[in-house]
């Protein structure tokens, strides 16, 4: 069953893709995809493009999908691992999400980080204290990383 | 019950209790008795409040059945004790089918993606017609308790939940422990994740949701001298009240009762 809904979210993604994110599968395994997303116009991650990998579990959509980051990213919400600390990703999984919707939540999160959830408390005292040292870092970052 | 008792009772015996100090010299000995002497008294009366919701239990309820405790124990009681009780009444499951239609347009309504919700409701209708077919109390226990079909189930049935609660907002809103939160709020974090609990709240608006009602007997301490019963009634003429399902509930856990 997991599969029939994956497949469903495959053929949605396609008719409806959401802005400035794409994904799909990897090769033939429909249980593993790669995920894009744009760097949003207003942050210092704008003009990057960052690569994101995915996996559902076998219990999709009871549980939530693993999504981590492939390309580094300077932000206080993902780590150096790729790990991105997000409640949707975590405890507020619900069936009634999608991988679009889980997409749309990055972005905003690449907009909006939450300094006061962090997963890396560096960055985000930065954030908080000194925002044009935080943006020039995401930037030079995203210059080398994700260009 | 009783093991978790005489265990704690073990515990408590002086022999086995490492506080005591008798080489010490300044050790209140008169102090840490009465300390064992209240904790024993407390287990004694936990005993005996266990002993006396059974008893009581008992004149009425002729079995239990117990849920898995994963969070949804509340949902999947109350979709198999529904299930359970109408498994002959064709004209009910009708009723309840169309519910299951239903609600997606209305999700949809607010907000929620076409494809997600018409994926659950199909498995849903789909279980609701496989039990119809088997028509027995063994095939409705084998479609329960296969992971796929059950998860969609309480999944649908935490949505029927949720679309009350947004629909009928304004009245929920005081009920709510955080009042800083809306209720759209409380539904994506309290109510639509898998395994989590369930407070009256929810009880209160799937009983209205699908229209059927409710009996719970809280096993709680919150009385001790006669049981504690909260009935939720699905309309407003209380005269009549009926419970469809009837749940035990144990801090944490909903099971199902069975009346004599």
């Amino acid at each position: 069953m997991a599969l029939k809904r994956i497949n469903k979210e495959l053929q949605e993604l396609e008719k409806d893709p959401p802005a400035n994110c794409s994904a799909g599968p990897v090769n033939d395994d429909m249980f593993h995809w790669q995920a894009t997303i744009m760097g949003p116009g207003e942050s210092p991650f704008q003009g990057g493009v960052f690569f994101l990998s995915i996996h559902f579990p076998a219990d999709y959509p009871f549980k939530p999908p693993k999504i981590t980051f492939t390309t580094k990213i300077y932000h206080p919400n993902i780590n150096s691992n790729g790990a991105i600390c997000l409640d949707i990703l975590r405890s507020q999984w619900s069936p009634a999400l999608t991988i679009s919707k889980v997409l749309l939540s990055i972005c905003s999160l690449l907009t909006d980080p939450n300094p006061d959830d962090p997963l890396v408390p560096d960055i985000a005292r930065l954030y908080k204290t000194d925002r044009e040292k935080y943006n020039q870092t995401a930037r030079t970052w995203t210059n080398k990383y994700a260009m | 019950m009783s093991t978790s008792n005489s265990e704690t009772n073990t515990n408590n015996h002086p022999d086995a209790a490492n506080s005591f100090n008798y080489s010490g010299k300044d050790v209140d000995l008169d102090g840490q008795t009465h300390v064992q002497q209240k904790h024993i008294e407390q287990e004694v009366v936990n005993f005996c409040y266990v002993c006396f919701v059974c008893k009581e239990l008992m004149k009425k309820y002729k079995y239990i059945r117990k849920t898995r405790g994963d969070g949804n124990c509340f949902y999947r009681a109350f979709g198999f004790g529904y299930l359970e009780q109408n498994l002959k009444n064709e004209l009910e499951l009708d009723r309840f089918r169309k519910l299951v239609a239903d609600l997606k347009d209305k999700l949809v309504q607010l907000g929620y993606q076409e494809f997600t919700v018409e994926d659950v409701r199909d498995v849903v209708l789909e279980t609701i017609d496989k039990i119809c077919q088997g028509g027995d109390i063994p095939n409705l226990m084998k479609i329960f308790c296969t992971q796929e079909y059950s998860d969609y189930f309480v999944a649908y049935l935490r949505l029927f939940t949720s679309a009350y609660l947004q629909m009928n907002a304004e009245f929920f809103q005081s009920f709510l422990d955080e009042p800083s939160k809306t209720i759209k709020e409380f539904c994506c974090t309290e109510v639509e994740p898998m395994a989590r609990e369930s407070d009256n709240i929810h009880i209160i608006a799937l009983a209205k949701a699908v229209q059927v009602s409710l009996r719970v007997i809280y096993m709680d301490h919150s009385e001790t001298s006669q049981l504690t019963i909260h009935d939720f009634a699905h309309t407003d003429n209380e005269q009549m009240f009926h419970p469809t399902i009837t749940f035990l509930y144990r801090p944490g856990h909903y099971d199902l009762l069975y009346e004599n």
